[in-house]
Order: structure tokens, then sequence, then C-alpha cells
């Protein structure tokens, strides 16, 4: 239904206004005490109210008209009115009864607000037990337990509820003493001692090393996009792409038995206090290039700090130093790891140096992992497939 | 009783498009339609879905401006504005083509109809006949939502009142995706379960990949391999028990398929033949095993799109004309309307390999395509040609604009296209097509 608004009685002294200002348009919805528009009588400015909620229909007056007490000034309507007012009649047959449109929104900001804490995404809590016999625990416990093949039901919940990832890791650890709880951070003294050991036994170990040269178009064109992506990033990538085809790259021999990971862990050898440490990402290719670029490059400030928490085994190793211009570098097996690959080379050659554990390694796979990584460096679009 | 030549069940985009064709060569049409006309694909799937992902990326256009200094602020949007444009979009488009079914003269009954034997149906107590019979049901989510069920389905899930802040989604199949992405980028955090190993199993695994992580990049979360066991509302909000542990969300909805649905056709008792989707079985030229009574779109259960439903109505109403046309499924274009977007044409890898036809691969990476570095979108086009000849055999695109580039790939497939016909082919500088073009020649780069 349309009803006018309409120029009220505005004082004792006269019944004459001018319109000085026009809040609304034909089509905008109002509610019951909007300002629709003032006018100026000789005493003062006097707001005009809708007495109303609905949408503007139509309006007969403009800015700096006068206007008589009774005078309509404009008309609110329902949606249908407006309808019949502005949409072309064939398309009239089922205009929707829109309900939500005269209501008062609640904006929401484009940008997240940054939170102190983590978002409130889904939240995320332990099975309950008994319905379909499962023991409660967290997704990431039950993952882990899976993968490692240890029966949720002998492991002790540490707070006595539901199982966490720590609890599954501490009966991993139970089961088989061969695998070392991953150590979080290294003491300082220990550290020398354990990299001094480490790189002493592996020079004993039967090795040999191959080289290929890489066109680093490709790299740099990735490199360019400023994120703190470097060459080394991509050869991360190619070496994580190429464990999925030779599962030998995740080999590590400790104690004469051969032990793989489940995902691609590749290191990237960083020099910190005490010595060559590796800083682990952890499959890099479901990351990205971009945020393994970032992991790197948090590990590197985080080293520098003396923070060692990103310190972890990897299946493979990677030392860059690129930022030199050497011709080549043949570097340590980080053993247990049995092959590390040194980046080298200048603007128009990008040289990787593979080094092998020869008692893993035959040389025509080490052969054929070297090719392959050259053209995975060359095309990394391949990396998808 | 009233006689027609031609009764159609069913007013979504099959029967609509039938009932028109029909009409214009000159029969008299009648069609039952118990809801919207428009159907699912009009009123509470794709077009609603569009609708909302428009704005998504609008929004997500924005934040990469502000991101990079080009807007000094972001600024609100409503929630409700965004609702009452999808409702209006809807209202808009089924206006127009209930106006186009009034001009071609097709009669529409607002009702539900029955099937009954002998090429009759029953509406509203009163019975109509005819020459020939199509039935267009459509399809409904295989999720059954009653008034007090703590989780909606894909319907609910578009026109949700107030924003969740958590949202759960059971199904990483095209609506969960479409629906996962669209609520991400109006900031809710989004969770999605799906039963299978992997997300898109029919697509191409490097592809579905790739979309997997750009929308984990987004923050989307997904626990695939989940079983869902129970879901009911609690203190916390509602809780859904899964095989990957209990979520708590503020809603979930419920995006595990749909089915063909078969309301006012009792199959059993009119002796109308069902294959193993649960649909009406047809042959080639759309006909049931019931002389003179067709089935086109999702109420066949085969291919479940709007367009697969356009191009079966097509087929039944050549036949129904006399005409001899067989439905052609090979060259039906897939797109998925997420942000980054994919869409793919014919064949994967694994679809050439079950037939023994060799092929080769052949990536082009957005990265290389100044169209998409000045638009700062990523993505890929995978081109599946035959190693013998060449020839294009299907095609896939993540990325900016996969939807409207799949059009080009499809006429290439469609076509047989080989390396010669696209080198041969010159394509606009800049734009996105030239990675279709880039693809096809990487593949070819190998035979």
């Amino acid at each position: 239904m349309i009803r006018k608004v309409v120029m009220p009685a505005a004082g004792q002294t006269t019944d004459v206004a001018t319109v000085t200002k026009i809040n609304v348009s034909v089509g905008d919805s109002v509610k019951k005490g909007d300002i629709l528009l003032e006018v100026e009588t000789d005493k003062a400015v006097l707001p005009i109210e809708s007495f109303a909620k609905g949408f503007v229909t139509e309006i007969y007056v403009s800015e700096f008209d006068k206007v008589d007490a009774g005078s309509p000034l404009l008309s609110i309507g329902d949606k249908d009115d407006l309808n019949k007012a502005t949409v072309p009649e064939k398309m009239t047959a089922s205009e929707p009864d829109v309900k939500d449109a005269d209501e008062e929104d609640d904006f929401i900001p484009v940008m997240p607000e940054k939170k102190s804490e983590a978002p409130a995404a889904v939240t995320i809590m332990p099975a309950e037990p008994s319905a379909h016999g499962a023991v409660k625990a967290m997704p990431n416990a039950k993952k882990l337990a899976a993968e490692a093949g240890i029966a949720l039901e002998g492991v002790t919940p540490s707070n006595g509820q539901f199982i966490k990832a720590s609890d599954v890791m501490l009966a991993i650890g139970e089961k088989n003493k061969n695998i070392p709880e991953p150590e979080k951070t290294i003491p300082t003294a220990r550290m020398r001692n354990t990299l001094a050991r480490r790189l002493d036994e592996s020079a004993k170990i039967p090795t040999f090393t191959m080289t290929v040269k890489a066109d680093p178009t490709a790299a740099d064109l990735l490199c360019a996009s400023g994120e703190g992506i470097g060459r080394v990033h991509l050869l991360m990538l190619a070496l994580a792409k190429l464990t999925e085809r030779y599962p030998l790259l995740r080999v590590r021999f400790e104690g004469g038995v051969q032990k793989t990971t489940e995902n691609a862990v590749i290191g990237l050898g960083v020099s910190a206090e005490n010595g060559t440490v590796s800083a682990s990402v952890t499959d890099p290719i479901a990351l990205g290039i971009k945020k393994t670029a970032l992991e790197c490059n948090k590990c590197l400030v985080n080293i520098g700090k003396g923070d060692l928490s990103c310190v972890g085994q990897a299946s493979v190793t990677v030392f860059d130093v690129t930022c030199y211009g050497l011709e080549s570098l043949v570097p340590p097996v980080m053993i247990p790891e049995t092959s590390s690959f040194g980046l080298a080379g200048d603007s128009s050659v990008m040289t990787v140096t593979g080094i092998f554990d020869a008692r893993i390694f035959e040389c025509n796979t080490a052969a054929s992992v070297m090719a392959d990584l050259r053209s995975l460096i060359e095309q990394p679009a391949l990396m998808i497939l | 009783m009233k006689k027609f030549d031609v009764l159609i069940i069913g007013g979504g985009p099959g029967g609509s498009s039938a009932a028109m064709s029909l009409a214009k060569a000159g029969r008299a049409v009648c069609l039952f339609e118990g809801e919207n006309i428009g159907g699912t694909c009009l009123n509470v799937g794709c077009i609603p879905t569009k609708y909302l992902l428009d704005r998504a990326c609008a929004l997500e256009k924005i934040r990469k401006c502000t991101k990079e200094g080009i807007l000094r602020g972001a600024g609100e949007f409503s929630w409700k504005r965004i609702q009452v444009g999808r409702e209006n979009t809807v209202v808009r488009l089924r206006a127009g083509l209930e106006a186009s079914l009034r001009a071609c003269g097709v009669v529409t009954v607002a009702e539900k109809a029955t099937l009954k034997e002998g090429l009759k149906v029953i509406c509203n107590g009163e019975e109509y006949c005819a020459d020939d019979i199509i039935i267009a049901t459509g399809s409904s989510p295989a999720a059954k939502v009653l008034s007090d069920s703590p989780f909606t389905d894909s319907t609910g899930g578009l026109s949700q009142r107030k924003l969740p802040e958590r949202l759960l989604i059971v199904g990483g199949g095209v609506i969960g995706l479409e629906l996962a992405s669209a609520y991400r980028s109006f900031g809710s955090e989004v969770t999605v379960t799906e039963l299978a190993d992997n997300i898109l199993g029919s697509a191409l695994p490097a592809a579905a990949r790739l979309l997997k992580s750009k929308l984990e990049a987004r923050g989307i979360k997904f626990f695939c391999g989940t079983k869902l066991y129970k879901i009911e509302k609690s203190e916390a909000g509602i809780t859904a028990e899964t095989s990957s542990g209990d979520f708590v969300a503020d809603a979930v909805i419920m995006a595990n398929g749909r089915r063909p649905r078969l309301d006012g056709i009792d199959a059993v008792a009119l002796g109308l033949k069902l294959n193993e989707r649960g649909g009406i079985a047809v042959d080639g030229r759309m006909k049931t095993n019931l002389p003179h009574v067709y089935a086109i779109g999702d109420a066949t259960g085969r291919v479940m799109l709007a367009h697969a439903a356009y191009a079966d109505a097509s087929v039944a109403a050549a036949n129904i004309l006399g005409k001899n046309e067989v439905s052609d499924t090979r060259i039906m274009p897939q797109c998925i309307y997420t942000y980054p977007m994919l869409a793919s044409v014919g064949m994967t890898v694994a679809d050439a390999e079950r037939l023994g036809i060799p092929v080769s691969v052949g990536i082009s990476d957005f990265r290389a395509n100044g169209m998409a570095v000045a638009e700062s979108e990523e993505g890929c086009v995978f081109a599946v040609v035959d190693k013998r000849n060449g020839r294009n055999l299907g095609f896939t695109v993540v990325g900016p604009s996969a939807c409207e580039l799949i059009g080009m790939a499809s006429v290439a497939v469609e076509r047989g296209y080989s390396a010669d016909d696209w080198r041969h082919l010159t394509v606009a500088h800049p734009t996105l097509s030239e990675s279709i073009k880039d693809a096809v020649l990487a593949a070819n780069a190998d035979i």
C-alpha cells in the first residue's frame, strides 16, 4: 500500500517551508524514524521523519522547493509497489517477497580482523569411545597411530581423558627404541659433538658424486616473484617430487637397517653457531614453493637467533652456495641420510652435485635421479603430474 | 480429459527446453511443475550458487587490491544484501523463463502431476492425455532434511540467514567445494570432510590436487577418508561425529550428492525400468522401456548437469518430432565454480588408459601467461592428446575463467583438433586462451 508523506504544519506564524535537503532516492528502503528530508521554516530547520517502513516509491519535491502544509512530499510503499513503479510488466509475474531488504544490515569487514588467538576454525574434538568401538583420540593421534601401526587401545592418554599425538609418539618410541624421539631443541655443546661425530662417520662411508648443469630460466622466473623464493627452494621441491619415483631418496640407513619416512622431508643445510644443521621442511610438494620458501626463510631467521626448533631429521639435505658464484659444491652426506645435494652456479647455470651412499644407491639409479632432477628444474610444471 | 500432443512432467532446464522446442515445432505441449519453473538449477542450484561465487570473487579481488596497497581500506559487506541479490537474480531469470514458455504457447500447470498407464497424467483431479510423455522430474539432495535436522542440504546451504562463523561441509564433490569456496570468501572458517581418499574422484588427479592445494592455501581444511557417524545439536554448536574425530560447527551442510527424484512416477506400478543409479533407464534416444514415454536430465541419474539435461531434451524432442537423433555425452564439459575454478572436458589420462589409447599430457602454467599474471591469478591448463596422431582428447583447466575457457577446449575435443590445427589458429594476445594452445603444443612436443 502506498502512503504519502505530507508537509506538516510547521509553525504558528507560517505554513510555508523550503525543502533544504532530500536524504532519500526512489527505491531506497526506509524504516520508521529515518530522516527523509529537511525543511526550513522561518523559525528553524525541521527534519521530516518516516512514519513507516518500506520503500520510497516517488518523490514529489526538489531541493529549494517551497511547500505548503499538507502538500505531498514523497510516497512510501512496499516492495510490490516499488516493482509496479520500476520493473517492466512482464517481469512482475512472480517478483520476490524479499523480506530481509528492509531490515537493519549487519555489515561484515571484508578484511578478516586479526584475532589475538587462533581463528575460530571448526573445532575438532577427540572422538567419543564406545559408540563405534573407537578409542577417544585426537584426529592427528589416530592418523599417527595408523601410520605407525600402533593400536590405540594400547596407548595411555597422558591427560587421562583422550589420546594425543604426543602419547602416540611415546608409544612408538617404546615399540621401537631405534627410532629416536624427534628432538625439538639441541643443546649447543652436544650439538657440536654430534655434528662432529656424524661428519666423521660420514667420511668413512663409501660415496660417489654426480653433477648436472641445468638451465636456470624457469627457476629464475619463479624467483622473480619477489616472495623470497630462491633456486634452492625449487631444488627442494624437485627432490621431494622425485622421492615419489625414487623411494630410496627417503631412506635413512642406521645400524644396518634401512628406514624410510612416509613423507618427503627435505633439509636445508644451514650454518649455525656450532656447525651446520639441517632445517627440515616436511612435504614441500603439498606446501608449494611459496610456503616452502617461507618456512626456510623463517628457519634461517630463527637459527640465526639460536632457536633450533625447526631443525629435524630429513630424508635428504641440500646445501646452497649459489650466492658465491662457485662452479660446484660436493656436500657431505648427513648420515644416517643416504644422499645430499649441493647447489652452486651463477646467473647462467644451476649446478647440482649429488653425493650418494654407495651402499644404498646403484650408479644408474643415481644417474637417473640426477637427469630427472634437471628436467624438473628446467620444467617445474612437470612437478604437478 | 484434456488432450495434448506432448505432456512434460517437470519444468527444470530439461523439461522447459523440451517444451519450448516442441511448442515451436507446432506441438500442443502441457508442462507440469509442482514447485518453481526452472527446477533445481535456476532456483536452488547453479544460478544462485553462481551469484554467491561471483560476489565471493569480488571480495577476493578487493582483498588482493587492499593487500597490494591499491585500496586504502577494504570496507564492509552485507551478507543480507548478498542474500537479497541472490533471490532477486533467481526471480528475474524465473520470470524470464515463464515469459518465454508463455510466448511459445506452452500450457503450464503449477501443480504436481502423477504419471498413469496409457500415456495419461493426473493433476489436481484432472486427467490429461497425449501421444508422447517426457519425464523430467529432476533430482533432490541425497540427505533428507527434516524440520528438526541439525544439518541442512545444499538448498539450505545457499540461504543461510546468518553467516556461519564455523561451517562444516560433508562431501568434497562439486557442490561441497563450491559452497566451501564461497563461504570461505565471505569469512567463514570452513572444513570439508570427504568419504573418499581424495576430493573430486573423477577429475584429473593432478588437477584435483592443484585445486585442493589452492583451496587449502585459502584456509579451507580438508579431511579425506572420513566417515560420518552422527550429527547432533550440542551446547557448543552442532557436533558431527566422524572417523576423524568430532567436529563442532555453527552450521553443517550435507553435500553428499543427489539422487534422481521420481515424484509422481510409480515405476513399479507402471512397469517403468530403472537403472543401477535409481534413475529411469533410457536408450540413446532418451526412450524408456514404455512406448512413447521419454525421460531426460537428472531423473535418468546419468550426468546430473543442467547442460546435460538440455542435450537430453533436444534429443527427446527431435525423436518425438520424428527425427532419428542419438544422444552423445562424450563431450560433456564439467565446471566447478570455486576460486580458483576447475573445468574439464573430454577424457582424463585414466579414461584414455581404460580405452587403451596412448596419451601425452601437455601442461601450460598460467604463470607464463601475461593475462593471468596481470590479473594476479594462478593455475594450469592440462591437455590430453592422442600420442598416435596428436588429436585433442581432453582438457582440464584450473584457474581464472576456467569455465569459460573450457568452451574453446570443447570445440577442439569435439572436432578432434591436432597440433597443426592449433598452430594455424591465431589466439589473441594477451588472453588466458593462449594457455590452451600452449598446453596442446607442449603435449605435442613429446610426440
